[in-house]
């Protein structure tokens, strides 16, 4: 840990002040003692079991038609069609991979953009306006305006999610490092530290947090920005199968699509905590208890 | 000046940036073969055209692009990436009522070029009125206070408007409903949301067969032509390469249809893998995909017309516009095109 970042520790005061009634994790986090780990993880599992539970009866016994809600047996059956036409395997890495360049390009634009913006004010009053108004415009509504800019390959596909990416890293970036401490950068000048020395020790550690909430935020976007793209022209990837399936009423299919999507915003979700932890192992967070 | 220069690169890096992005998977020429970029609305009829090897060995390539919706084909062929969108006959009508600029033969920007549909049988019509069977309704008058749903544009609009018309009924007498697109109206039917449904048939399979739903009236009742048609640009068409491309396209094209008839096991084998669909609607659309292409002649064209009228009389479209000046015959001998075949047998 840097000098300065032990000062910033330092000045969160009720961090320290928590310190005495929580357990300190290794991971950095604050395990509350009220409850212990064993019944939070069965409550956890419990909650979703039931709820599956309830579904399938509700789907077995004729409560809910077929049509309206499929049950899970049924749900699993789609995935073994989808599986044996070898649809699934295929959609799988073309949806993952337009998610992901999107979200590179997407996400680098931005954090680009929110640093310079964050550091100079210049840079800010150029663009943070344009793309502020920008940001308000659904990106399901750029699809048909996308269609004539980019035609219909996988350029407009991937520049939807472009798109909606940018401003989710953009927005907490520049916000991140807008919001350091200024006390803190004036101990930077105390120390005669250069701009980059400055920016380096000070405003990476202290605008990371802030960075990393911004890429969570658009690593979701992105797979929300997927479903729009891939009722563009696609012939493969998860958009394509949904798309299919709602033609032809496969309410089946739909619901198997739309739970692969929520897995991926999951396993995304659960990437970018990992990272959080791994590039900010000596910020204390607690678990909300 | 330091900030000024940031400011700058800036700029010029988020516009490279940009640009570069527009460069990404942008597609190849043919090779010096004219490449003829021809859209439909799911994957199942390109597959069965690749199956039926009805292009193999042609002098020009096609590629296949799958866009849902006339929207979307519409926007496709404005913008010039594609030369061949699909859609229902009756999408040119309404692009022309609300175009800005009255069209006329010279400005016209786009033209149907091919239509298509099965021959004319009640069992396997592609457009119909129904009922919810629950709703106790024998007759349409009846149908009066009740729910109806359709969605807007194309001819499942005009299919409901005519549907009213043969009722005696106008929209005050019952609650309509407007739907986005017509598989969100045939679900909403199939939910019981709604008490009459005017849309495709297929779509409304389920109903029908297990009893929940019956038809009253089908194409053949409101006497729309209910073709499947490709729309081209202009421009496509006075570029010389491309129309002796597609001419040649239509004339394969016209061999298309008899394979279909032949080989009814590996098309439902197709549509069912492409479309998902069980064995019923796989069979269902064996049948309605079957067909001829369509003759461009004065009937077909009053037929057309008067179904502007009913979109214009029931306030779907602002103007009635002249239906004739969408339809080029050019391609018909070479499609070996038939008079009415929607026409009841």
């Amino acid at each position: 840990m840097t000098a300065v970042q032990e000062a910033a520790a330092a000045t969160s005061s009720p961090v320290r002040t928590v310190t005495r009634t929580y357990d300190r994790a290794r991971s950095g986090r604050l395990t509350g003692r009220g409850w212990g780990r064993t019944p939070q993880l069965v409550l956890r599992v419990v909650a979703p079991v039931v709820l599956i539970v309830l579904w399938q009866l509700s789907s077995s016994r004729g409560w809910v038609s077929e049509q309206t809600l499929p049950g899970p047996t049924t749900i699993l059956d789609a995935y073994r069609e989808l599986w044996q036409t070898g649809d699934l395997q295929a959609a799988l890495p073309i949806s993952l991979r337009r998610a992901g360049v999107g979200l590179l390009i997407g996400g680098g634009a931005g954090l680009f953009l929110g640093i310079v913006a964050g550091l100079s004010v210049t840079a800010e009053r150029a663009y943070d306006a344009p793309l502020q108004m920008i940001r308000t415009i659904p990106f399901i509504a750029l699809v048909p305006l996308f269609v004539v800019w980019f035609g219909i390959g996988e350029t407009s596909k991937i520049s939807l999610i472009i798109g909606a990416s940018i401003f989710p890293v953009y927005l907490n970036t520049y916000h991140a490092i807008r919001g350091i401490d200024r006390k803190l950068l004036e101990v930077g000048r105390t120390f005669e530290m250069s701009r980059w020395a400055t920016i380096r020790l000070v405003v990476v550690p202290l605008s990371m947090p802030g960075i990393l909430v911004g890429w969570r935020y658009a690593a979701g976007t992105a797979l929300l920005a997927l479903v729009a793209a891939e009722q563009i022209n696609s012939q493969a990837g998860i958009g394509y199968i949904l798309n299919t399936a709602n033609q032809f009423q496969r309410t089946d299919i739909i619901l198997a699509g739309i739970l692969v999507y929520a897995v991926l915003g999951l396993l995304v979700d659960g990437v970018m905590r990992g990272l959080e932890r791994v590039l900010l192992p000596w910020r204390a967070t607690h678990d909300g208890n | 000046m330091k900030k000024l220069l940031i400011s700058l690169l800036t700029a010029v890096l988020v516009t490279a940036g940009l640009t570069g992005c527009s460069a990404f998977g942008s597609e190849g020429d043919s090779g010096g073969k004219t490449k003829l970029t021809i859209s439909y609305q799911d994957t199942a009829f390109p597959a069965l055209i690749k199956a039926s090897g009805v292009l193999d060995g042609a002098d020009f390539d096609v590629e296949w692009v799958n866009l849902t919706g006339p929207a979307a084909n519409l926007q496709a062929l404005y913008s010039g990436a594609i030369d061949l969108g699909h859609m229902g006959d009756t999408s040119l009508t309404i692009e022309q009522a609300n175009a800005k600029t009255e069209w006329t033969a010279d400005n016209a920007p786009l033209e149907i070029v091919a239509g298509w549909r099965n021959p004319y049988s009640e069992e396997y019509s592609p457009l119909v009125t129904a009922v919810r069977t629950s709703a106790g309704i024998d007759d349409l008058s009846q149908a009066k206070g009740h729910t109806w749903g359709y969605n807007f544009g194309g001819y499942n609009h005009a299919q409901y408007l005519v549907s009213l018309v043969k009722a005696g009924l106008s929209e005050q007498d019952i609650k309509p409903t407007q739907f986005a697109d017509g598989a969100t109206s045939a679900a909403a039917f199939n939910n019981g949301e709604v008490d009459v449904y005017s849309g495709a048939h297929g779509a409304i399979l389920s109903s029908l067969t297990s009893g929940d739903a019956k038809i009253l009236l089908d194409d053949s009742d409101t006497d729309i032509p209910a073709l499947n048609v490709w729309t081209a640009r202009k421009d496509v068409l006075a570029d010389d390469d491309k129309n002796a491309a597609l001419k040649d396209f239509f004339s394969r094209m016209s061999g298309y249809w008899a394979w279909h008839d032949d080989h009814p096991d590996e098309v439902k084998d197709i549509l069912k893998k492409q479309l998902k669909v069980d064995d019923a609607r796989a069979d269902f659309e064996f049948q309605v995909r079957r067909g001829q292409f369509q003759a461009f002649d004065d009937d077909l064209i009053t037929r057309e017309q008067a179904v502007a009228q009913s979109l214009f009389d029931g306030g779907a479209i602002a103007k009635l516009p002249d239906v004739g000046i969408g339809f080029d015959p050019r391609y018909n001998e070479v499609q070996k095109a038939v008079p009415d075949a929607g026409a009841p047998e």
